[in-house]
């Protein structure tokens, strides 16, 4: 690229926030925050002018000298800059929405800025429920309703995928009213399978929309229970129907809590990242707590990393500072508790019912298909499991191993 | 990397006024996953 050459960026979504500016593709949900200057170049490129031309204008206006090249260099980087002089820069990956056919006229009233009383109202209904009927207070007992083992996790097992399908639903309704193309996928955060949305386009929208987005999948959750516990009260049903409403109900409210998890990048946390005003709390959140860990790290201080390292939280902002400290204190003992509870409860929850359900399976043919179908189900999630964690980290597994083998070949040649 | 842009560097080269020019901060932003667990039981 010349002085003279002429840039043409792709469609770009911009708004202010705080002192500087949010732009970004809406179509990849990658977006940057720029300084003052940095939204000046793309307004100057946009009007067609040179870099050159870009860069002399930037330092009329401004009286200061500015890398508009390694800027636009930046921007390439992020997939923003569709042509240099002509020449194609290639689309790059777009995200494939889920429920294309969804269209954001279609759920724009989830955006309605009374929307939010339905839930709170539901909220409230939960509340009474629960107060005037104990008997109701969901606990894991609800979940066990027959003997038969195979039939508990199989039937508990659809209503979680629904409920979990209605809560994702919600977050990408929410998106697609804001024209945003949200794309649902299984992933994993620690030991957990999750449902994830990618909503990253509503990067662009106000904070208001981005707070909707975030909550909409807990404001279901509230509908969904509050409607299971008003028919349980008011249709008073016996026997199966009761105990399927038992289980939602259980299987939402048990479940809401997890989403105070920050560490493991859940609903809520996205909500902390957003009012402290993060870029990227948990790979900052991270990156100070390796800072930390190799600061207090055993051993002699001489030639150690730390004494070259730098506090990465030291450039930030006052109060993002505090904040990406004390999240890294909370990452550390959240995801140690969690994989604490994962040895001590999980694992030998889950052999019981692999050991139950063994014991079942010969008895006789009932009993040998609901063993059969509980051990399928325990199975077909762990296997599910470990096939979206290796999607996950591959690539920084197969990093790693290579690491670990030039560092071998390495010490072996010396 | 194509043609047009190898580096950022190369394009900085291409432009030797911008040699001690002041570089203009970009943060690139978290991607925003919203989750559900799922339960294992």
């Amino acid at each position: 690229m010349e002085g003279g050459s002429r840039v043409r960026l792709r469609p770009l979504q911009e708004r202010r926030d705080g002192d500087g500016w949010v732009i970004g593709r809406i179509e990849t949900g990658d977006f940057i925050r720029v300084p003052d200057s940095g939204r000046r170049v793309v307004a100057l490129l946009g009007q067609g002018l040179a870099v050159s031309e870009v860069a002399e204008a930037l330092r009329r206006e401004t009286g200061r000298n500015f890398a508009v090249a390694d800027f636009i260099a930046t921007l390439d980087d992020v997939g923003f800059v569709a042509t240099v002089d002509g020449a194609d820069r290639g689309a790059g990956p777009v995200m494939r929405p889920s429920l294309p056919w969804l269209r954001p006229r279609h759920v724009r009233w989830l955006l309605h800025p009374r929307a939010p009383l339905v839930p709170a109202g539901f909220a409230v209904v939960v509340l009474i429920v629960l107060v005037t009927h104990p008997a109701l207070v969901p606990s894991s007992r609800v979940l066990v309703w027959s003997r038969y083992v195979g039939l508990v996790v199989v039937v508990n097992a659809a209503i979680t995928w629904t409920l979990i399908g209605v809560h994702e639903l919600a977050h990408l309704g929410a998106a697609r009213a804001a024209g945003v193309p949200a794309r649902i996928t299984l992933s994993t955060r620690l030991q957990f399978l999750v449902a994830q949305t990618d909503v990253s386009g509503v990067w662009g929208q106000s904070r208001r929309i981005r707070m909707t987005v975030y909550l909409a999948g807990m404001a279901v959750d509230l509908c969904g229970a509050g409607t299971c516990l008003l028919v349980i009260v008011v249709a008073d049903p016996h026997g199966l129907v009761l105990h399927l409403l038992a289980v939602a109900v259980a299987g939402t409210l048990l479940v809401m809590p997890a989403q105070f998890m920050i560490f493991l990048r859940t609903d809520l946390y996205f909500l902390l990242q957003d009012l402290t005003g993060c870029a990227n709390l948990y790979a900052d959140g991270s990156a100070y707590l390796r800072y930390l860990l190799r600061a207090f790290r055993p051993g002699p201080r001489a030639g150690r990393a730390t004494d070259r390292m730098a506090d990465p939280s030291r450039g930030f902002p006052p109060s993002r500072r505090a904040a990406v400290r004390v999240y890294s204190i909370v990452l550390l003992f959240g995801t140690a508790t969690c994989l604490a509870v994962e040895f001590a409860i999980t694992v030998p929850a889950l052999v019981t019912i692999a050991v139950r359900a063994g014991a079942e399976i010969g008895a006789s043919p009932l009993t040998t298909v609901d063993g059969c179908a509980a051990l399928a189900i325990v199975v077909t999630w762990q296997a599910l499991w470990a096939s979206r964690w290796w999607h996950r980290h591959r690539s920084e597994v197969r990093g790693l191993a290579r690491r670990r083998l030039a560092g071998r070949k390495g010490g072996e040649q010396a | 990397m194509t043609d047009a842009f190898a580096t950022s560097q190369d394009v900085a080269a291409g432009l030797p006024a911008e040699q001690d020019a002041e570089q203009i901060g970009v943060t690139r932003l978290d991607r925003l996953e919203t989750t559900g667990l799922i339960a294992a039981l």
